[in-house]
Formats: C-alpha cells, sequence, structure tokens
C-alpha cells in the first residue's frame, strides 16, 4: 500500500469488465456532447416542422410543442447535463476532500466545528433549499452550480474523514509524522494516494447526483437560463402538455438517457470501489 | 441513562442551531438578492406611491436588517399560526393560510409514500439479504440500483403517461373530481381521495423504495454472517424464525436513520411529483409562487418544510435510541 | 460408536489453490464419552465440528461420511436437517460473547430451540428452560436479561444451558473456556462433567491446551494439518505418546514436575494445505522423518485398546 496505489486504480479500472463498460459508456456521451454541432440536425430553438410530430426518420424523437427539433435538444441537452455533472462533481470532490481531509488530520476542534456544519447542511432538506436559492437569486449557470456544490460536498467529507482518521492510525503514516515530515507532504504523498479510488468511486456518484439535481431544477423552470438541458427538454414536455399529444417517446427519452448515465456511472463507481479493495466505500 | 441523555442533549441543540440557520437563510436570501416586496407588488398592482410609503412601513422594511430579522423571527417561530405575512399575488389573503390549506395535501401523500416505501423497500431487501448472491438479489439489487438514479418527476410523468393515459387506470390529474358533491369526510370523497393519490403515492414509493432496498440488502448480508446467525442455523430453528427474529430485528437500527435522512429527498421530491400531477400540495404553491416572484409564499412554504424535516430527523434520533434494547437497559 | 466420521474432507477454492482445511478424518463417539480434540490453530478442529452439523458455508467443499445412528447426515434433506441440528447434536461455539442475539432477552434464545423442535406450548418450554438453566447453576432471571447485561462466565453459561437444553447424544465444544480466567475455567469443566454424567451426553472437546483436555477426556485425538495424528485413551496418549508430533506437545508444555529442565517447543510452525500433498503432514519438523514418510501417507497402525496412530515410526508403544 505504500507504493503509489493511485498507478494501481486506473489499471484495475480499466481490466473490469463493467469498469470498462462503464467508461465506454459514458465516452459515448462525451462525444455526443463534444460534437453536438454536428450531430444534431438543427438548433434546438429552432421551429423547423409541425408540432408534436411522433417520431420519423427525420425526427428520430419527434417534435415538441412548438414544433422544435426533439432530438437535436437532446443532443445539445447532453452538452449542458453533462458539463453540469462533472463540473459540480469536480467541485463537490474537491470541497469535501478539502475539508475531510483537514477535518480527520487535524481533529479537536477545527474537525468538531467543520462536523457540525455538515451535520446542519445534511439536515436540511437540500432540494428544497436549493429551488428556494435559484428561484430567489436567479438561474444561471453559476447559481445552479453553486447550490448543487453547496449541498453536495458534505458526503464526501464525511467519507475522506473517516477514511483520514483511520489511515492517520496506520504504520506508514505515523512513521512519517515521527521523521519529521512536512504537512503537506504527509496529507499529499502518504494519505491523499491512498484515498484516490475511494473518492474517485465517490466522486463519480456525485456526477449522477448533480445532473439529477441540475434536471429537477430545469424541470421547475430554474434551469441555467437559456440553457439547453435534458431536464429542459423534460420541463418543455410537461408545460407543452405532451402527456397529452401522445408524446411518448419526447418524454420517455430525458429518463432513459438520465438512467443510461446513472448506469454508466454506477458500473465506474463499482469498479472503482471493488479496486480500493474496501467494503464499506460508498458514502455519498 | 447519562449516555443517552447526553446523546439527546446534542441533537436536540444540533436541531435547534439547524432551524436558526434555516431561519436565517431564508430571511437573509431574498434581501441579499435585493427583493423589495414593495416594488414587487406595485408592479403588478399599479397603486400610488403613498400607499407604497405605507407599505413599507407596515411591511418594517425602513427598520435596520437586524430589527427585521427580529421581527421575522417573532412572527414566524414564536407564534402560532405562525404569521408569515401576506401572499403578493393573492394579497389580502395570508401566506398561512394558503400553506394551511394546501399542507395536508403533502402531508397525505409524503407520509403514506414514506410508510409504504419503508415497509416495501425493506421487505424487499431482507429477501434479498437473506440468500446473498442469490437470483432474487442480484434482481432486486439490478432494478434498484437503475430505479435509484431515475429522478422522482421522470417516473412521475411516465407513470402518468403510461397508466393514467395510456391504460386509463387512474386520473390523470387533481386529489378529487371536482364534481363531487358528497360531504367532507363521507366514504366516496374519501374512495376518490384515494383513487387520486394512486399515482403520486405510486411514484414516489417507487422512487424511494430502492434506498431501502439497498441499505437493508447490505445491512442484512452483513448480518447474516455474524456468529450469533451460525448459531441459530445450528439450532435448527426454523428458517422464518431466522429471518424475522435474528436477520431482520438486527438490521432494523440503520433503517429508522435512513428515513430521517431519505425524509428530506422525499419532500423535495414530492414538490416535483405534485407538480406533475397538478396535486394542491405545497409543491404546486411553490411552484406557482416562483413563477409569481411570490416571496413570502416561498418563504413560508421553504420555511415549513424545513421545519418539518429537522423535525423530523430529531424524532428519528429519539426513535433510534429508545429501539436499542442496548442502550435502554444499561 | 453413534456417531462414525468416515474419510472427512472439507476444502475451500483459493487463489492459490484448493486449500484442505480437513483432509480425511476419520474417528468416532460413543455414547457418554468425552472425545477430546487436540491440536494448534488452524489445524482443522473447529471445521471438523462445524461438519457435524453441516454448516461449512460455501464455498468450502465437504465429502466423505458422517453417520449418525446409521443415517448419513450429508444425505438428510432440509427439514431433516433441521430436527437434527441441536436435538441430536449441539454445539457451544468458541466465543459465547458472540453466540447470542443482541437484540433477543436470553429466555427468548433458550426457548425458541425447545418451541421449533418440540410440539411444547410456550410455558412448557420455559419450564425446560429453567431446568437448564438450574443445571449451569444460573438463577432463573437471567431469562429476562439481555445478552449485554450478562458477565463473560454467565453468558459461557447460557450458551452451555442452550445447548444442553434439548438434551442431545452429542455436545460439541469448540473452546469453551479459552477466553476464561482459571478459576471460571474450573467452574466449567466440573459443569460439564456435572452434565456428562447427569443427562449421558456425549461431549467432543475441542481445545489447543492439552491440560485442559486431561481434566475431562476420556480419549484424545489429536489433529495436525487437517489430519488425525494419534487417537486413544487419555492416559495412554498422554504419558505414552506414540507420535512424534503428540510427544512434542506434550513436552512444550510448563508443568510444575519439570522445574529445572527446559521446556522443548517443537521446531518450525504448521502451514496451510493447498493441493495436493504427499506423505506425512508433520515429516519437515519431524525429527524421525526418513525418505518413506516424505513419499507416501503413512499407514494407520492399530493398537490395543482403541488405540491408533498414524505413522512410519511410532515410538513408546508396546508391540502387539
Amino acid at each position: 500500500m505504500v507504493e503509489n496505489p493511485s498507478r494501481n486504480v486506473l489499471g484495475r479500472l480499466l481490466s473490469s469488465r463493467g469498469g470498462l463498460a462503464g467508461l465506454v459508456m459514458l465516452g459515448f456521451l462525451v462525444v455526443v456532447a463534444v460534437f453536438a454541432g454536428f450531430i444534431a440536425p438543427y438548433s434546438p430553438y429552432a421551429i423547423v416542422a409541425q408540432p408534436y410530430l411522433p417520431p420519423s426518420l427525420a425526427h428520430p424523437f419527434g417534435t415538441d410543442g412548438l414544433g422544435r427539433d426533439v432530438f437535436s435538444q437532446m443532443v445539445y441537452g447532453t452538452r449542458l447535463s453533462l458539463l453540469v455533472g462533472f463540473a459540480s462533481a469536480l467541485g463537490i470532490t474537491a470541497l469535501g476532500m478539502l475539508v475531510g481531509l483537514v477535518s480527520g488530520y487535524v481533529g479537536s476542534h477545527v474537525d468538531e466545528a467543520l462536523m457540525r456544519i455538515v451535520d446542519v447542511l445534511l439536515v436540511i432538506p437540500s432540494l428544497v433549499f436549493m429551488i428556494f436559492m435559484v428561484a430567489v437569486l436567479g438561474p444561471s449557470f453559476v447559481t445552479v452550480l453553486s447550490v448543487i456544490i453547496g449541498f453536495g460536498w458534505p458526503p464526501m467529507a464525511r467519507m475522506v474523514r473517516s477514511q483520514t482518521l483511520s489511515l492517520k492510525t496506520r504504520g506508514f503514516v505515523e512513521s512519517s509524522i515521527v521523521s519529521g515530515a512536512p504537512t503537506w507532504y504527509i496529507l499529499f504523498r502518504t494519505i491523499l494516494p491512498n484515498l484516490v479510488s475511494l473518492v474517485a468511486a465517490n466522486g463519480v456518484l456525485a456526477v449522477i447526483y448533480a445532473i439529477v439535481a441540475d434536471a429537477s431544477l430545469a424541470f421547475l423552470g430554474l434551469g441555467s437560463s437559456g440553457g439547453y438541458s435534458w431536464g429542459t427538454v423534460l420541463n418543455n414536455a410537461e408545460v407543452e402538455g405532451a402527456v397529452y399529444h401522445n408524446g411518448l417517446v419526447w418524454v420517455s427519452v430525458p429518463g432513459v438517457a438520465i438512467a443510461f448515465t446513472g448506469v454508466a456511472i454506477t458500473l465506474v463507481a463499482r469498479a472503482l470501489a471493488d479496486a480500493s479493495g474496501s467494503s464499506r466505500v460508498l458514502g455519498a | 441513562m447519562g449516555s443517552a441523555t447526553r446523546f439527546l442533549a446534542r441533537r436536540t441543540v444540533y436541531a435547534v442551531v439547524a432551524f436558526f440557520i434555516v431561519q436565517v437563510i431564508i430571511f437573509l436570501i431574498p434581501r441579499l438578492a435585493g427583493v423589495n416586496p414593495v416594488e414587487i407588488m406595485a408592479a403588478s398592482q399599479q397603486f400610488p406611491p403613498s400607499v407604497a410609503e405605507r407599505l413599507t412601513v407596515q411591511f418594517g422594511l425602513n427598520k435596520p436588517l437586524y430589527l427585521q430579522f427580529l421581527l421575522y423571527l417573532k412572527n414566524v417561530a414564536l407564534s402560532f399560526p405562525p404569521n408569515m405575512g401576506y401572499s403578493y399575488e393573492y394579497y389580502p389573503a395570508t401566506v398561512w393560510s394558503l400553506i394551511s390549506s394546501a399542507l395536508p395535501w403533502t402531508v397525505f401523500l409524503v407520509g403514506s409514500s414514506v410508510l409504504l416505501a419503508s415497509v416495501v423497500g425493506t421487505g424487499l431487501g431482507l429477501v434479498a439479504g437473506w440468500k446473498r448472491g442469490g437470483l432474487l438479489d442480484r434482481g432486486i439489487t439490478y432494478i434498484a440500483l437503475t430505479v435509484q438514479s431515475l429522478p422522482y418527476f421522470w417516473i412521475a410523468i411516465m407513470l402518468q403517461v403510461l397508466l393514467a393515459v395510456v391504460l386509463r387506470l387512474l386520473p390523470v390529474a387533481g386529489a378529487y373530481s371536482a364534481t363531487d358533491t358528497s360531504g367532507r369526510w363521507s366514504p366516496i370523497f374519501i374512495g376518490d381521495v384515494l383513487y387520486h393519490a394512486a399515482l403520486p403515492i405510486l411514484t414516489l414509493v417507487v422512487s424511494t423504495a430502492p434506498v431501502y432496498a439497498i441499505i437493508m440488502r447490505n445491512t442484512v448480508s452483513e448480518v447474516m454472517g455474524e456468529d450469533f446467525v451460525l448459531v441459530a442455523q445450528a439450532k435448527g430453528l426454523k428458517s422464518s424464525r431466522i429471518m424475522f427474529d435474528y436477520a431482520m430485528r438486527n438490521s432494523l437500527l440503520p433503517i429508522i436513520s435512513l428515513v430521517a435522512i431519505n425524509l428530506g429527498y422525499v419532500v423535495g421530491g414530492a414538490l416535483l411529483v405534485e407538480l406533475v400531477f397538478s396535486y394542491p400540495g405545497v409543491g404546486t404553491l411553490l411552484y406557482n409562487a416562483i413563477l409569481g416572484h411570490d416571496y413570502p409564499v416561498i418563504q413560508g412554504v421553504i420555511y415549513i418544510l424545513s421545519l418539518a424535516v429537522i423535525g423530523a430527523n430529531y424524532l428519528a434520533d429519539v426513535l433510534y435510541l429508545l429501539a436499542d434494547p442496548r442502550v435502554r437497559y444499561t | 460408536m453413534f456417531m462414525e466420521v468416515e474419510r472427512l474432507r472439507v476444502s475451500f477454492p483459493s487463489v492459490a489453490g484448493l486449500l484442505r482445511a480437513v483432509d480425511g478424518v476419520s474417528f468416532g463417539v460413543a455414547e457418554g464419552e468425552v472425545l477430546g480434540l487436540a491440536g494448534e490453530s488452524g489445524c482443522g478442529k473447529t471445521t471438523t465440528a462445524l461438519s457435524l452439523l453441516r454448516l461449512v458455508r460455501p464455498p468450502g467443499v465437504v465429502e466423505g461420511s458422517i453417520v449418525f445412528d446409521g443415517k448419513d447426515i450429508m444425505e438428510l434433506n432440509d427439514e431433516g436437517l433441521r430436527e437434527y441440528r441441536w436435538k441430536e447434536v449441539s454445539m457451544v461455539f468458541q466465543g459465547a460473547m458472540s453466540s447470542l442475539n443482541p437484540v433477543k432477552k436470553v429466555g427468548y434464545q433458550l426457548v425458541d430451540t425447545i418451541l421449533d423442535h418440540t410440539r411444547l406450548k410456550r410455558q412448557e418450554a420455559i419450564r425446560l428452560a429453567e431446568a437448564a438453566l438450574k443445571k449451569v447453576r444460573l438463577p432463573e432471571d437471567v431469562l429476562e436479561r439481555f445478552p449485554h447485561q450478562l458477565s463473560g462466565g454467565q453468558k459461557q453459561r447460557v450458551v452451555i444451558a442452550m445447548a444442553i437444553a434439548l438434551n442431545p447424544r452429542l455436545i460439541i465444544a469448540d473452546e469453551p473456556t479459552t477466553a476464561l480466567d482459571v478459576l471460571t475455567q474450573e467452574k466449567i469443566l466440573t459443569l460439564l462433567r456435572d452434565i456428562v454424567r447427569s443427562t449421558g451426553s456425549a461431549i467432543l472437546f475441542i481445545s489447543h491446551d492439552l491440560s485442559v483436555l486431561a481434566k475431562i477426556c476420556d480419549r484424545i485425538a489429536v489433529m495436525y494439518m487437517g489430519r488425525i495424528l494419534e487417537m486413544g485413551r487419555k492416559e495412554d496418549v498422554l504419558f505414552s505418546p506414540a507420535h512424534p508430533y503428540t510427544k512434542g506437545l506434550i513436552d512444550s508444555n510448563i508443568t510444575i514436575d519439570k522445574r529445572g529442565s527446559l521446556v522443548q517447543p517443537v521446531g518450525g510452525s504448521p502451514d496451510l494445505v493447498v493441493g495436493d500433498v504427499r506423505g506425512c503432514r508433520f515429516n519437515p519438523r519431524c525429527a524421525h522423518a526418513t525418505p518413506e514418510c516424505v513419499a507416501s501417507e503413512p499407514p494407520r497402525l492399530e493398537y490395543r485398546g482403541g488405540r491408533s496412530v498414524y505413522c512410519y515410526h511410532p515410538r513408546y508403544v508396546e508391540n502387539e
């Protein structure tokens, strides 16, 4: 465990069947997001046909209440959904890891104070408050990102903290401390590498949490203003009465996309979790 | 009972602190966003400056911020019924009157679905964890993991489309038929209410049961590996007895905590589900308030919901304490 | 011998190969006798015991025959197995601390097995439980306690009470005195002796501690790396051991009369048996090993008084 375990993590991930499948699925989504301009035949805002058309060759997912192509909306939506997902996950991982490391390593009052904050954040109903804050402060990419990260980091911090606490008492860490290594060295060279796969697993799970949170906000019309995410498509479906106009495909597609992403993420997270070897892993 | 009372005291402090912080956030955020109630009302209701001035004084907006906060606390937290001001949109209706007529519907939805989901989910988890790796286990786990990552409202829409529109088994929306003229608590009315509540409750149950199933399954799996379960099998006890009195009884404690932790998410999800089914609970109220920039109503709803969730968490802490004989009989 | 074990083998597949925890063990238990199973930790004693109740969990594979009253328990169906368990053969597990269900009262745990094995009503079952508690010298109010309210010694007695509640033919006791202080050890041993005398149950007493076995057993079997090396009457095995390993074990025991002379430990340490191993298991540590010991399994040699040894070079035995 003392030699760099992070190298092993990537290797193990790639060699596991589930992990590989998950990565491929995610890769597919990323490609769609990046090349949205080439893949989507129309702009998501352009009115190109009759409204409420059923799926056809020209419009694989049909058209919405105003006559816009749903397929294009979904393709462009991938971009924003993934962006919010990954950006939030990054923020959650960074903030959660920082707090968890500091809390677990320094201990005493700092730990107490930080964990109180975590407890309070965990008890407040997150979606309710996210709705509140975005509604009042105005929907924008930054607001949405901030609230998602703001309510998403506590579970990560908790997990990192408990791992740090248990690692702190391990031989190789104690020997580093005793031999007078500087704090940053201990934190980043001895403790951190052993957290990598656990943090990665939970960080990956944070992506799906963020995508669902964003979709929920978008569903209420509180998504990043002007942006098109999968949730926006569902919002349109709801507002424009897809249910009453045989828009079955239109209504199912965003959920299927989210489920697809969810499965991909779960596969990758499990593979990462297995690579770390411990059984109590997925906290977030 | 020393450690138990200390635990309880700590949880009480947490609950109060959380409540206070919630109040601060609810109070500050609109102020930070530069929300001025009088301006907003003026925009939709067109009145002369003298009326605007009078309203400013009436709302206490000319006082310093901390005084406003204290006034707010007193009105909202320390009086009953809470004085949350007037709705901008439905003036002179008070916020509380709007909330109190919508709240029972939401409580009904959330309450029944938490009850059903915990029972169903825990039951499935018990069966799955009993024979780890078995067919039932793998099936239940895969389904649970997939359903878990689906957004509540999507499940709501799908069920709505499938069961209400396509199959026409259940009503598409609403809490009761508009044409019903029977009395308040008549059996027909109650039947109608249940009929209309079926889809929203089904949605919430389907969305929240997986978490219970997964956690229960993991806990049961762990418990099955414990020594006393091996002893129970050695004792030649009937399978049903081992499953319920040995495996299940030792797996229930985490579930109690789970109900509390989950409640926040269920409440959030219920809001969205109400929207899909046009259910007249606080979710729809909130949505309309957001659209209409009706800040007092928004604040009021958020306050009530936070109070409920914090309270439920606290209750769960107490229940956990009572349920664990190791703590109770020390 | 109401219990006959013939060529018992228990293997566990592992990344390194097939782990043979029990590798060809044969023995019998006679009515009302106390048979000791001695050996170092990891030699397969507990696994052997678990097999007698068919409690070896997958992926463990059990082969061989275990015949109880003429019936091979390996052939029993689920219901038959459930009836056989505890009523005919019960067990006192290693570590009474974790043998009890923490959320149920002690009384419930004594009564549940009675209810599931007989047609007795609840009240009658409670009477039986009270009788069992009396035999282990615990007061009746223990029935109303939860496990965490009892001391270590009390828990041990409760577990024994559980084991005798249905009056089984055989009680397997797996290191029942190991976690206890010497005084409590003595009390428990006396208790067990009384039980054997009054109920006629046989005991399979598992322990690594020869001095404890010496106090309670009628016969002793010595196990090493999954095999029985020597078996016979207590006096024979302990005072004139035939197998070099047995002699080594006895010599490595510290007793008062050895004051002044050096204690002789047995050099080396036992290993896990993985895959197919030829020859006598003990030969790497045996001072008397010869090429044939390494090449093939030693034969079973039988002597007077029901004594058997698996060795090419048995010592200290009068010739037949």
